[in-house]
């Protein structure tokens, strides 16, 4: 329990699954974990709607790390949901005496110890429990830059978060970890299966025809949503570009990150390359958040201000076009 | 993104610092840590000035004998029907029903208990709303 390490990380899954490894003797970057997990994507659902907002998401679904570890590298989780808290809480206390740190997935507006300005009803945060004080316990939350103490009871009520993505007590750890596993082939796999999703999916959502449709739709919202809503629907999809913890323009940085290792670890310069490509590509998502933020803030809803968007949001698309078809056959 | 253009702006952070990937002198990737960033800010706000107008919209509403103290509750607490409908097992229906002040004071205490649970609060701060103004947005 004591020789439990936290690390602070820009994104809770790809954070806590590096930790978990970490413990059990494998020792991997949050980008390397992000990238061989196939944590890249981008989706928009215009159907799906939370709070009456559109669905935007920069990663693919949640859990999608901890599946990829698997199949990617052999590590075999323990993976138990519950039906009470009361039991959940109890297997919990167990592990945690035997000193097994512990992933949990939590609804973030129990937990107090976050800014409260940053507590909304989101099922999906991952951290880490690694032992207890009294009846409170030591959570290390990767995107916390020191472990915290979380109360009991928020914890219960985290744990026990209703709603979409309802966590229902989820914990898990990784139970066996290989001693060696094949780096190399697991990034080449990796890599091939974000390029084809990101490029080759026959739906209009998902990759860059997402981005696209993104900026088609986008461009509408005005005359559509009313200029209130059409606001409001822009600032969702920044704020899931920076705000939720990616760090930084989307997690295409991160994704940068993880391509300049696998450059190295596969000595294949031109992933060093694309990396290059992509960190532009994110800067031009910054630019995109930079003129989203300012239509939000002086409400400046013209037509055009909407058309300029759509413009950057084509150009992210086109190079991230470019850049994945490339990787495919880079790898 | 390099180490450099990483933002250290005043934000919803509350000091608190968030790990963001930017490029080293060497061109190499590094977590570098920032306080905040205005767009972050900007985006943030945005979500939060509508909780805090539905909580004020609803405390209007409970004041003026319109709603019961469950809608300002609900509000508060970031929920719709749906939501505490989840939350409490109790039917969006009867939840609606409940909203409206003349059933809401007739509940009995088994079910004022339930909602009291699922909202996070006691029996008694259930059924009144505070006094003032409401600022706190939990």
């Amino acid at each position: 329990m004591s020789d439990f390490e936290h690390r602070h990380a820009a994104h809770c899954e790809s954070g806590t699954v590096a930790s978990l490894l970490r413990h059990q003797g494998l020792d991997l970057s949050e980008p390397m974990v992000f990238g061989i997990g196939g944590g890249l994507f981008f989706l928009h659902l215009s159907f799906v709607k939370m709070g009456g907002i559109p669905l935007t998401s920069y990663r693919d679904a949640p859990r999608i790390l901890i599946k990829n570890m698997e199949k990617r590298l052999g590590v075999r989780w323990h993976q138990q949901r519950y039906r009470s808290a009361e039991s959940a809480m109890r297997s919990l206390d167990g592990f945690l005496a035997q000193g097994q740190p512990v992933g949990l997935q939590t609804g973030i507006y129990w937990l107090s110890y976050f800014p409260v300005d940053m507590r909304f009803h989101f099922n999906g945060h991952n951290i880490i429990a690694y032992g207890k004080q009294g009846e409170d316990y030591l959570v290390s939350d990767p995107v916390i830059e020191t472990a915290v103490t979380c109360l009991a009871g928020d914890l219960r009520r985290a744990r026990f978060a209703k709603g979409p993505f309802a966590p229902r007590g989820l914990s898990y750890y990784p139970e066996h970890v290989p001693a060696n596993p094949d780096l190399k082939a697991a990034a080449r796999d990796a890599i091939r299966q974000t390029a084809r999703r990101m490029t080759g999916l026959p739906v209009p959502f998902f990759g860059v025809r997402g981005i696209r449709s993104l900026a088609n739709k986008l461009e509408r919202w005005p005359e559509k949503l009313g200029a209130e809503q059409a606001r409001a629907t822009v600032s969702s999809v920044v704020r899931m570009q920076e705000e939720i913890g990616t760090g930084g323009a989307g997690f295409r940085f991160m994704y940068a990150a993880f391509l300049q290792e696998a450059a190295d670890l596969l000595k294949t310069p031109a992933l060093g390359e694309a990396a290059r490509d992509l960190t532009a590509t994110g800067d031009r998502w910054r630019d995109f958040a930079v003129q989203g933020a300012q239509l939000v803030k002086n409400k400046r809803d013209d037509s055009a201000t909407y058309a300029k968007l759509a413009d950057l949001l084509r150009e992210c698309a086109d190079r991230e076009q470019e850049i994945f078809t490339r990787l495919k056959s880079i790898v | 993104m390099k180490k450099a253009d990483v933002p250290q702006e005043e934000s919803m952070l509350e000091g608190h610092q968030r790990a963001c990937y930017a490029l080293d002198e060497h061109g190499r990737y590094v977590i570098v840590g920032s306080i905040g960033w205005e767009v972050e800010k900007v985006v943030n706000s945005q979500a939060n000035d509508e909780v805090r107008q539905a909580i004020a919209a609803a405390l209007a509403r409970v004041r003026a004998g319109a709603m019961s103290p469950l809608g300002f509750h609900m509000a508060r607490r970031q929920m719709d029907a749906a939501m505490l409908s989840a939350y409490s097992g109790i039917s969006r229906l009867r939840i609606r029903w409940h909203m409206r002040p003349g059933p809401f004071a007739r509940l009995p205490p088994a079910l004022l208990q339930r909602y009291a649970d699922a909202l996070h609060l006691s029996v008694d701060d259930l059924r009144r709303v505070p006094e003032g103004e409401v600022h706190e947005r939990l």
